[in-house]
């Protein structure tokens, strides 16, 4: 602990801790309760404990180890092209490559509108576009590779990664402000200095840049993570977890769970996937914040 | 047209096409949407490309009047921008002790805040404290749940960056007997703001499109939001997606809108020459 | 210089200031609607009804119609309603947290048999069962819950009913009749699709489309054939499985399908793209859950005629009645609401045959009144067709989901992969057998 530790108070903290313990950590752990229980709407027999009942059912249940399975797929998927898009559009629309700041700026916004657009648009649409006679298809067929053309929404080996292009569609322009702000926070002095020393642009990016950008990439890759794990509208609105349970992933399997009034199993595979994205991000977190570069 | 002058020229063009090629692929599936806000009923729900036959610009007005889009907007901005303001003030005085302070007690209380960005939120015992305090229902209810939900992400945002800026400022204003509240209102917080524009739009945009709190929390009509109002236009039998169209069209507009105008602030360089190693 | 860092705490200040004054809401941001206190009577008060919007199709509604509310409203001064139009995917759950919390809207609207399987209705509603209009009901029986007590007001009698949507001038065209028998189905398919065209458009992407033909076919088998199926199977003595007719119904529809008398792209379209398929004339029927697809087309696409016919599953003619779906929506009081006894009141007044009546003298209604002494409006064509046809001679059966008590979504998940030619029909019903059980023990039903 450094000398001048003692000055930061803990008391700004305070507000922010009152309000997020009060509405949001107390609820939780008193709804972690309901996943120990048999709690069913509209069951003719009253709510008991039943300890890790919910739990045996979820890990011996193979349509729901398969959601599991196609959400860890999803998520990889999403992650490393959010990230790869995102960070590619921002270093490009922070430079004057293409000459005027205004220029960027109306690029920058298109990139992010589609996380603005709401989920009802972007099923109804994209379910066209996706369609065996849709948008994709056609273009495709177009330029002469035909032969690619896919059954995007309903093959079930190749449902979820459609699912992920259209999430990687909607979300790149969201990482790649986070990336921007990353970057324009960074001092132009090192930059200044990189290119009196003679780096290239390669050199400035794999030396300044990107080891600058470590707060922003951390964020960035655990939004993702998180996003993708526990990634819900887009498998809703294009197809629901289907056809079938093709397509299902945790979330889906969770409101699936709520909807037969089965809200002490819902909240029982909540809890698991609230461990597992837990499991997978708090590590992540430790090992990413120990290459944060602190002046 | 000297050589320099010729390479940078064409390095121009070819950026702006490729970035154009690629602004098209995020596009399209926008004007299906803003296509169809114009077109009549059976025309809309063919969801394709083509353009109207007639531009129906009747479909927007029909909605505001319809929707009761006016208070709807009103209640957005109010919500929205208080829930956010409160979560921007909250975090970034929260993040500046948490990112500076090397305790483990610190520490532990980052991933304490992390965790809600995992965890899901419960509706019932959240409704149930608030009928304790006798919020239920109140736009109050709305606003401090939203603050709470995004206060984990907010601080994880504003964590990350604070890091970023050199804590000799910090320490060079202590020096100079300066109190916590001047370095962190009057040093820290304006070299913040590309991240504070940044995490204002990012709270501003989920709270914005979010339907679930006003559904749970607001089950009163006049206060619910400008993403509910759709639902008045389509059923499971019937719909009318002109509407539908029109009425999404204008629940996007002010965030696209207030993104582009965030834009400016996005300045680049910091703190350039203002501490020697 | 001290008074620098003052301007830092300026807006926190007007922040909190604002939280306050919202806490104590209303005040402040007072409703759009009419307040006025000009009553004797204590401070106003404002009746929510809450339901799914799948049920706003349009403002003639006989639970929310305009006119009606405002002569409510005149007559009770300082008394509001609103509408709370809920999304129909949380719809379900919103009502039921409502339920759950103890501050559900003051009325709610919800399908009968819906509302006894997930709102409880016989715990969480008000027993109606004393109410003033309830005499005057001609069916009463049409609102009874199964322990005798009626909780829910609807003053329909359905003229509506399950089947098959035909384009009149392709059949015509062809000298096509409507089939009576499944042999006679599958003929007109053949004839349809000899001359270029898609017998049937299916929008199976949505899980409750297909569906339509087991739950149509399954009652009308029961209800004809097999009584007191649907009870025996809630008790576990009888099993899915166990009944053959189910999956030999079933498989007729799967054939339909194998033949290849539904669009290739069956399981990538749904029912929003249905009203533009049809007006293409591309297709010669389509399987509907109600008529009301028939007249809503008609205004979409003045152009095109749609006629109806029911399922023809069958080999004998006379078992080609309608299936009727379950009744709803029904205005609910859940008994825990803050003003039960003016709900109630709104629920009288708008049963009263003065007000009824200026629902059904607009002409083109879809439905009959359950009421004694409401005189019969105008019918749509459709139904009008269907009353005369089926309604009123009694060849109508209700739809085997009415009769059950728990999600059917992974049932009908199962028809999609059956669709896709991963499960057969009797894998189907053997998979669905142990959903069944799963789902019915879980609610704590005896004999699972």
């Amino acid at each position: 602990m450094r000398a001048t530790d003692r000055q930061y108070t803990y008391y700004w903290i305070l507000p922010a801790f009152v309000l997020y313990a009060v509405l949001f950590v107390a609820p939780l752990v008193i709804g972690l309760y309901s996943s120990l229980t048999n709690w069913t709407m509209g069951s003719r027999m009253p709510t008991r404990f039943i300890g890790l009942g919910n739990f045996e059912f979820i890990f011996s249940d193979s349509e729901l180890l398969h959601a599991i399975g196609d959400t860890f797929v999803y998520t990889i998927v999403v992650v490393i092209f959010k990230n790869l898009f995102g960070l590619i559009l921002a270093l490009i629309l922070s430079t004057r490559l293409s000459g005027q700041m205004r220029v960027n700026n109306v690029f920058r916004t298109i990139f992010f509108v589609p996380a603005v657009i709401s989920t009802v648009v972007l099923g109804v649409v994209f379910t066209r576009i996706l369609h065996p006679l849709g948008l994709l298809n056609e273009f495709l067929k177009s330029i002469g590779l035909g032969f690619m053309a896919q059954n995007w929404l309903v093959n079930p080996r190749i449902v979820m990664l459609s699912i992920a292009g259209v999430s990687v569609w909607q979300w790149t322009g969201y990482h790649m402000t986070i990336y921007l702000a990353g970057i324009q926070s960074i001092p132009q002095d090192y930059f200044e200095a990189a290119v009196i020393d003679g780096a290239g642009v390669f050199q400035r990016l794999r030396k300044v840049t990107i080891p600058l950008l470590a707060a922003s990439i951390n964020i960035n890759l655990i939004l993702a993570l998180i996003g993708g794990l526990r990634g819900f509208s887009e498998v809703y609105v294009l197809t629901n977890g289907g056809p079938g349970t093709a397509s299902q992933v945790l979330t889906t399997e969770v409101l699936s769970k709520f909807a037969q009034g089965r809200w002490g199993l819902g909240t029982a595979l909540n809890t698991v996937l609230l461990v597992l994205v837990a499991l997978i991000c708090i590590p992540l977190l430790r090992q990413l914040r120990k290459q944060e570069i602190e002046e | 047209m000297s050589p320099v002058l010729a390479r940078r020229f064409a390095v121009r063009s070819v950026t702006i096409l490729v970035l154009l090629l690629v602004a098209t692929v995020f596009i399209i599936p926008l004007f299906y949407m803003v296509l169809g806000s114009f077109k009549n009923p059976l025309e809309a729900s063919a969801f394709n490309m083509a353009l109207p036959k007639q531009w129906h610009a009747a479909n927007y007005s029909a909605v505001i009047r319809e929707g009761s889009l006016g208070r709807a907007f009103i209640n957005s901005c109010l919500i929205t921008a208080l829930s956010c303001g409160l979560t921007v003030f909250l975090c970034s005085i929260a993040s500046f002790i948490l990112a500076r302070k090397g305790s483990r007690s610190a520490e532990l209380l980052y991933y304490f805040f992390f965790l809600g960005s995992l965890a899901p939120m419960q509706v019932i015992p959240t409704i149930q404290i608030l009928k304790v305090v006798n919020l239920y229902g109140t736009y109050a209810s709305a606003i401090l749940v939203y603050a709470a939900l995004n206060l984990s992400f907010g601080c994880f945002l504003y964590t990350g960056y604070i890091k970023g800026v050199p804590r000799a400022l910090d320490e060079a204003a202590m020096i100079e007997g300066a109190s916590l509240f001047r370095i962190f209102f009057r040093i820290l917080f304006p070299l913040l703001t590309p991240v504070n524009v940044t995490v204002s739009i990012l709270i501003f945009l989920s709270t914005w499109n979010d339907i679930n709190i006003p559904i749970y929390f607001l089950p009163t009509p006049a206060k619910w939001t400008m993403p509910l109002s759709v639902y008045g236009f389509f059923g499971r039998y019937s719909s009318d997606w002109n509407l539908v169209f029109a009425d999404l069209t204008l629940t996007a507009i002010p965030v696209v809108v207030l993104y582009l105008a965030a834009q400016k602030y996005f300045v680049s360089g910091l703190t350039s020459g203002a501490v020697k190693q | 210089m001290r008074a620098k860092y003052s301007v830092g705490l300026q807006w926190p200040i007007v922040f909190l200031t604002a939280i306050i004054l919202l806490a104590a809401d209303g005040a402040v941001f007072a409703s759009g609607s009419s307040e006025s206190s000009a009553k004797s009577t204590s401070a106003p008060v404002t009746i929510t009804v809450a339901g799914s919007q799948e049920f706003h199709v349009s403002t003639n509604s006989w639970y929310y119609y305009q006119p009606t509310i405002n002569a409510f409203e005149a007559q009770n001064p300082g008394v509001t309603v609103q509408l709370l139009l809920l999304p129909d995917p949380q719809t379900t759950q919103t009502l039921q947290t409502q339920l759950a919390t103890g501050e559900p809207s003051d009325i709610m609207f919800y399908n009968k048999v819906s509302a006894e399987n997930e709102l409880d209705a016989e715990t969480n509603m008000t027993d109606l069962s004393t109410q003033p209009w309830v005499g005057r009901l001609k069916q009463p029986s049409l609102l009874t819950s199964p322990n005798g007590k009626i909780y829910g007001f609807n003053p329909v009698v359905p003229t509506d009913g399950q089947g098959i949507a035909y384009n009149v001038d392709i059949f015509k065209k062809l000298n096509l009749s409507p089939p009576t028998t499944y042999q006679q189905l599958l003929s007109v398919c053949d004839t349809l699709k000899a001359n270029g065209y898609t017998p049937f458009y299916g929008p199976f992407k949505d899980v409750w489309t297909f569906q339509i033909w087991p739950t149509d076919v399954w009652g009308v088998y029961a209800a004809k054939q097999n009584p007191g199926l649907w009870d025996k199977i809630n008790k576990n003595q009888v099993k899915w499985t166990d009944v053959p007719e189910l999956t030999d119904l079933l498989s007729r529809g799967e054939n339909l399908v194998q033949k290849g008398y539904f669009q290739p792209s069956a399981l990538s379209d749904d029912y929003n793209g249905a009203p533009a398929a049809m007006s293409s004339g591309k297709y010669g029927m389509i399987i509907i859950g109600g008529v009301v697809f028939i007249s809503d087309m008609a205004k979409k696409d003045p152009s095109l005629h749609l006629g109806f016919f029911p399922m023809p599953a069958f080999d004998d003619p006379s078992m080609n009645i309608i299936a009727q779906s379950q009744l709803g929506p029904l205005l609910f009081v859940p008994k825990q609401g803050k003003h039960v006894s003016v709900a109630e009141k709104f629920i009288n007044f708008i049963s009263q045959q003065s007000q009824i009546q200026t629902v059904t003298s607009v002409p083109e209604q879809s439905f009959l009144p359950n009421l004694k002494d409401v005189p019969a409006p105008t019918l749509q064509p459709i139904n009008q067709q269907v009353y005369d046809n089926y309604v009123k001679s009694g060849k109508v059966a209700t739809e085997a989901n009415a009769y059950m008590k728990v999600d059917l979504n992974d049932l009908w998940k199962y028809y999609q992969d059956m669709i896709g030619g991963t499960m057969t029909p009797t894998q189907v019903m053997q998979a669905w057998n142990g959903k069944f059980d799963e789902l019915m023990k879980a609610k704590g039903f005896p004999g699972f």
